[in-house]
């Protein structure tokens, strides 16, 4: 090794802090520069592994009808298409851990999800090309049945949410029984999708306030079976191979999206027709089964018709039957009571001829009677002679054995007499006895003659009398089976009318009922015919449509355009402090470089000893600046974005390209400003090089002018005023360096004011509300909305109606189309009591008015107007397109606000614009603090027609999030601020002390005390700061402005008002860092020795 | 006592292993309102002298006394005071701050001090009315020399300290810069130290002091000391 060289490497060991001084500059510069240049590219080449390893679809095509395998089936065959997964989505208000939330629901293909593997948390594999959009499952297991879900890892939950939890659907966009299959679904696990790259916003739906909280993940089978595929998938052959975003991948990727374009009239064509096809089907399946149960029910009436005329006709038998019957009964009758009346006579010519028996045996009896009586008589006259002749007979007798003759004689005679008259008595007796008898003989027989005619008559009569009877009992009976039969017939006549009545009745009513399928039949008819007329769109939408993947996007492309700014200023100063610390080198080496020219070096030879010490020292810290920079700096903003994207941090590789060409500039920087600073020394000769260097002359300065202020300065400050103006290279390296320290602190803290006034200055100050309810303003009537406003104005608390609907506006010109809720105030004044509107530079309060509608201060921004200009809403379907006519709406007022973007119109605006009276369905309320949020959600949920109640908690949330990635952003801000001025300070007050190492040495012996000393010193170095500081907080407004304009996203417009205190705490902190470089340097102050003040110069 | 008092002082540097004594027991004394006169070779230890009598150093051992006080025994701070009351200082190389006018140089001097004299005064006394609100970088070497005297009078200090003061200046500005110490000691009543290493300056010395190898060879009294102008070397 060469002296030269040796020479050149010991100037290097020998001087750390001068080394230092450049390497740390350019460190800074080429690190930040290398480092920001890196983190856009390293976030999209981040965002690309992530997205090949999720198989994130190149392309969606969503359907507005649908879509059916068949479709897929013609998406599959798009030449350059890989992979195709049809998928299901639906939106629905759900409920989870008490709390609600608006989800998207999509559909895993659990299968292949089950199939695939992820070692490393990112890579899916899986040998299905059509599973699309692998989600990683970060905790649990994938769903085993159909009513398990997986959620997002990320902590989007107001409450904890743990595995094993409940998800209850509440609401859909259409009825949920059409879409899910059950309505609550177990949490099994946590997965990330790269999907949903963004975790602050998810999305916009028709549900609920409009945002979407989160999604999840469910097995197809959770979907309705008649629900279609509502998407599909795809990946693009060859595009994973491409970095997304670039050219490549896009170009790629937009030669398919233009064939699926192509295809879409085919698409939708075939979708109607399917729908058509598959609708005709069923429904002639179903005219058959009309007319199939028509002719049934027909025949089957016809059959009881038939069984109804039988059953007449034999009713009418039966009636004829039971006529010729009672004809019968009645000629019997007839024949009874003829057989009657003749018994009767019979009876009575019987009965008459039994009289005259009677009577005859009366005569013949009475007759023999007196015959009998004359015979008894005559019989007794004779018992009686007899007797008295027994008697006389017995007094003969008597008188005989008395011998009474006398008395026995004329006894004697007496019997004689009695005998005499009684001779012929007994024959007399026996002829007439014979006689009666003969008589009674002859009248017996002649009595019973009559008797046996009369008796025969009488058998004959009874004969007559049992026929009659019996058949009068046939005649009864007759009679009986007549009246049954007839009761029969009665009731089977009613039977049969009753039923024929019934019959007439069903077939009336079938007769309705068939005009009735007739007409339904007609009108599906009708509605198969409309499919035609149907939106049938298909959208095919590339990455740029997914909102994360976007978001993520143009983030990426914000830190390229902030990386282009920020790194300049780190340049800047690199210079300056290169070309100043150079410049003292090359100066203290005045006599070695006047040696070396003396002992015959060239110029060259000489410059390069400074060249080679700038390019190592330069070199070295670019080195280690890349090195160190271009991995921290990614990685720490992907760290700090990963509050917001869900993509992976990835260990990010040096990008060559730009390493290079930070390198060349810090470097090129480096040794420029060297060469400017030796190049002059270099010119000089030998000879006056071997002279110590003259000092650098006092020169008066401007502030000298104003004597009444220069002379009531002290010594010090003079000296500190003239230095401050003498080295004018140290002068602008301080004040840059001042001024970027403190620019890149305002810089940070103002970021932090931005963002907290979102929420501070648009929940605090624009409003004064902090819940809304929405109602279904199609479902809600005046009685539901009466409802809940008691419900909300229960505790006196105050609340307005108003109506929001999502529009987009156009600009006047019809260019930019911009997302807004139009909120339409049934009282505008008292809307305005919690919506403060105000112009944001002034304060001036708007009224609301007839005049026109207030926009959000960003959206007139946005779409260029002003005030009296006029801008068109437009509907916007679920795709986020504009349908239907325009609306126009003259803009009447500008006020400040930072969240969303708004039009707020009065009613008769609204029914002038919209050409329809608003529909109030949506209530602003305060709660107060005391009030139970669950229970007052829960109390209105319950009630009709509401169908969300919501917090602005929630939203203020999202927003402390995005705070959370500024703080960190906040924290690489001031670390290199504080390096900066630590650098540019420390060089200052180094140079400082080494070039004026004489005239401290003086002061001391003069008798200076070490606190003046070191006043005399650092008052330059403090001065600096101050006046540094200042122009820093100017620079600083506009940096924050740049960075504020640069990575505000569009639906917020961040605070525009860097606060008091940030300026005070910037300014501070700049005197802190300098204040602890004039400690440190301290020491080396005390360390100067007075007799430093005794040599010659050099 | 004496006004200036060395009695026995050491000073002894440690170069790593080896002890140097630059002052090896100097001993020497130095009455009021003398024009002293330390002469030596280079090496001999003048400097060492210079610094431990001007406060800039402290001696390892032995006693130093000025005007009855021990500032051997000084504190760093005590130092400071004392060099700031006490001594004004007159270097080689004029030592001005070249950020301030001559005017402003000497009022630097005199700021720090609570009794001090008028700048313009001294800076008059010097011979440079007219180069007040100059600059250093505006003046000839012995116009700065001037300044630089002006500054250390305008403390009126006890002593006044001088250091090889005619070693950057021409034959001519030499001795009229040594005039005008000597003219200062003479109607100030000022004593004046003054170091060099030319002997022949002893001439004009009420008090000549030679220092050789960190010792004092010699010291005694001029009887009569010369005029400077009419010095020759």
């Amino acid at each position: 090794m060469g002296a030269f060289r040796k020479e050149v490497l010991r100037s290097i060991t020998h001087s750390w802090g001068r080394f230092l001084a450049i390497a740390v500059m350019a460190a800074l510069g080429c690190g930040f520069y290398a480092g920001l240049r890196m983190t856009g590219p390293d976030m999209r080449l981040a965002g690309d592994e992530y997205y090949d390893a999720t198989e994130l679809c190149d392309l969606r095509v969503v359907s507005s009808l649908g879509m059916s395998d068949e479709q897929v089936d013609m998406l599959r065959g798009v030449e350059g298409v890989s992979g195709v997964m049809p998928a299901y989505e639906a939106d629905a208000v759900s409920q989870l851990a008490g709390v609600q939330y608006t989800l998207r629901y999509h559909s895993l293909d659990v299968d292949a999800a089950k199939a695939s593997s992820c070692d490393d948390g990112m890579h899916v594999r899986s040998d299905d090309d059509d599973y699309v959009n692998r989600p990683i499952l970060v905790e649990g297991s994938w769903p085993e049945s159909d009513d398990e879900c997986l959620l997002s890892v990320d902590n989007v939950w107001t409450s904890p949410v743990h595995i094993g939890d409940t998800v209850e659907l509440l609401e859909g966009t259409q009825d949920l029984d059409g879409v899910f299959t059950t309505r609550t679904f177990t949490v099994a696990g946590f997965v990330r999708s790269s999907y949903y790259t963004c975790t602050t916003n998810t999305g916009a739906t028709s549900l609920g306030s409009g945002e979407l909280s989160s999604f999840v993940f469910v097995p197809e089978g959770a979907f309705a079976a008649d629900y279609p595929y509502t998407e599909a998938f795809l990946t693009v052959d060859g595009a994973a191979g491409e970095a997304w975003p670039d050219s490549a991948y896009q170009e790629r990727v937009d030669a398919v999206a233009q064939r699926l374009n192509d295809l879409s009239p085919r698409l939708s064509a075939s979708r109607v027709e399917q729908l058509q096809r598959d609708a005709q089907a069923e429904l002639d399946d179903k005219r058959a089964e009309f007319e199939r149960e028509k002719a049934d029910a027909v025949a089957q009436m016809d059959d009881a018709q038939a069984q109804l005329d039988d059953a007449s006709a034999q009713l009418d038998n039966a009636a004829a039957q039971l006529s010729s019957a009672a004809a019968q009964l009645s000629s019997s009758q007839a024949q009874l009571a003829q057989g009657e009346s003749e018994l009767a006579s019979g009876r009575a010519q019987h009965d008459s001829g039994t009289a005259q028996l009677a009577e005859q045996r009366e005569q013949a009896q009475s007759a023999i009677a007196q015959a009998q009586a004359e015979l008894d008589a005559a019989q007794a006259e004779y018992d009686q002679a007899m007797a008295q002749r027994s008697l006389l007979e017995a007094q003969l007798e008597q008188a005989r054995a008395a011998q009474l003759a006398d008395v026995a004689a004329r006894l004697e005679a007496a019997i004689a007499q009695i005998d005499a008259q009684t001779a012929g008595a007994p024959d007399q007796l026996a002829a007439g006895r014979a006689e009666l008898d003969a008589q009674r003989e002859q009248a017996a027989s002649q009595l019973s003659a009559a008797q046996a005619q009369l008796d025969s008559a009488q058998s004959q009569l009874d004969d007559a009398a049992a026929r009659l009877a019996s058949g009068r009992a046939q005649y009864a009976a007759g009679q009986q089976s007549y009246e049954q039969g007839r009761a029969e017939y009665e009731s089977g006549l009613a039977e049969q009318r009753s039923g024929q009545s019934e019959l007439d009745g069903k077939r009336a009513e079938a007769q309705q009922r068939f005009a009735d399928a007739e007409r339904q039949l007609a009108d599906a008819q009708a509605e198969i015919d409309a499919i035609a007329d149907k939106d049938a769109s298909v959208y095919v939408l590339d990455r740029s449509k997914n909102l994360g993947a976007e978001s993520f996007r143009s983030d990426a492309g914000r830190m390229d355009q902030i990386a282009a700014v920020f790194p300049l200023m780190f340049f800047l100063v690199a210079a300056l402090v290169s070309l100043t610390t150079m410049t003292r080198m090359v100066e203290e080496e005045r006599v070695l470089i006047g040696t070396y020219k003396a002992l015959g070096y060239s110029n060259a030879r000489i410059t390069s000893k400074y060249l080679i010490y700038a390019v190592v020292a330069s070199g070295v810290g670019a080195a280690v600046g890349i090195a160190l920079l271009s991995q921290f700096l990614p990685w720490f903003i992907m760290n700090a974005y990963s509050i917001m994207y869900m993509v992976p941090c990835m260990p990010t590789p040096v990008n060559p390209g730009v390493a290079a060409s930070a390198a060349g500039l810090g470097v090129g920087i480096t040794v420029a400003a060297t060469w400017f600073a030796a190049a002059a020394t270099l010119r000089e000769r030998p000879a006056s090089l071997m002279l110590p260097r003259a000092p650098k002359a006092g020169k008066r300065i401007l502030l000298e002018r104003i004597r009444p202020l220069w002379s009531r300065m002290t010594f010090s400050w003079k000296v500190t005023a003239r230095n401050l103006f003498r080295y004018k290279r140290r002068f602008f390296m301080a004040i840059i360096g001042i001024a970027g320290c403190t620019a890149l602190l305002l810089t940070g803290l103002g970021l932090q004011n931005a963002i907290n006034d979102i929420i501070d200055k648009q929940y605090g100050e624009v409003y004064s509300f902090n819940t809304i309810v929405r109602m279904d303003a199609d479902e809600a009537g005046q009685e539901a909305k009466d409802a809940v406003s008691d419900a909300v104005g229960s505790d006196g608390q105050e609340f307005a109606w108003v109506s929001t609907e999502n529009k987009i506006a156009c600009a006047p010109d019809g260019g930019s189309e911009h997302r807004l809720e139009l909120v339409c105030a049934q009282d505008a004044q008292q809307l305005q009591r919690f919506v403060q509107m105000r112009e944001r530079v002034g304060g001036r309060p708007l009224t609301l008015d007839d005049g026109g509608a207030i926009i959000s201060e960003k959206l007139a921004s946005q779409l260029g107007v002003s005030v009296g200009d006029t801008l068109t809403l437009y509907d916007e379907d679920d795709i986020g397109n504009l349908v239907g006519d325009g609306h126009a709406v003259t803009v009447g007022g500008i006020m400040e606000n930072y969240v969303a973007q708004y039009a707020y119109v009065t009613a008769d605006v609204y029914e002038q614009a919209m050409g329809k009276p608003a529909d109030f369905a949506t209530v602003y309320a305060d709660l107060g603090e005391g009030v139970d949020r669950t229970a007052f959600s829960d109390q209105l949920l319950s009630m009709d027609g509401v169908k969300t109640v919501t917090y602005s908690d929630e939203t203020i949330g999202s927003y402390r999030t995005m705070l959370k990635t500024v703080d960190s952003v906040v924290v690489v801000l001031v670390v290199a601020a504080a390096l900066l001025a630590f650098v540019v300070l420390y060089n200052l007050t180094n140079i400082n002390i080494t070039e004026r190492a004489r005239e401290i040495a003086t002061l001391k012996v003069l008798g200076f005390t070490s606190r003046e000393v070191d006043a005399y010193i650092f008052r330059e170095t403090i001065l600096l700061s101050v006046i540094g500081a200042a122009i820093g907080l100017v620079l600083g407004v506009f940096m924050e402005g740049f960075v504020i304009t640069t990575a505000e996203v569009d639906q917020v417009m961040f605070g525009r008002d860097i606060h008091a205190a940030s300026f005070a705490i910037a300014f501070a902190l700049t005197m802190v860092f300098s204040g602890i470089v004039a400690l440190a340097m301290r020491g080396k102050l005390r360390r100067i020795d007075m007799v430093e003040s005794l040599k010659s110069n050099e | 006592m004496a006004f200036v008092e060395f009695n026995d002082v050491r000073k002894v540097y440690k170069m790593g292993e080896v002890e140097v004594a630059a002052a090896d027991g100097m001993t020497f004394s130095a009455e009021a309102g003398e024009f002293v006169v330390v002469v030596g070779p280079s090496g001999a230890g003048k400097t060492t002298l210079l610094n431990m009598l001007g406060g800039m150093d402290s001696c390892t051992s032995g006693t130093i006394t000025l005007d009855g006080r021990e500032i051997s025994r000084f504190t760093e701070r005590q130092l400071t005071q004392y060099r700031r009351l006490d001594i004004g200082f007159v270097f080689q190389f004029y030592n001005l701050v070249q950020n301030l006018t001559a005017l402003e140089n000497v009022e630097l001097a005199s700021q720090i001090c609570p009794h001090p004299l008028d700048a313009a005064q001294v800076l008059a006394q010097v011979g440079l009315s007219h180069r007040m609100d100059n600059f250093p970088a505006q003046l000839s070497g012995g116009e700065q020399q001037r300044v630089a005297i002006a500054r250390a009078l305008a403390k009126n200090p006890k002593l006044l300290l001088c250091d090889e003061p005619t070693g950057a200046l021409d034959y001519k500005t030499g001795k009229a810069i040594l005039k005008l110490l000597q003219d200062t000691c003479r109607t100030t009543g000022k004593t004046v130290v003054l170091i060099t290493h030319n002997s022949a300056f002893a001439d004009i010395a009420d008090r000549v002091i030679h220092v050789r190898e960190g010792r004092v060879a010699s010291c005694y009294i001029n009887p009569h000391p010369g005029n400077a102008a009419d010095l020759e070397w």
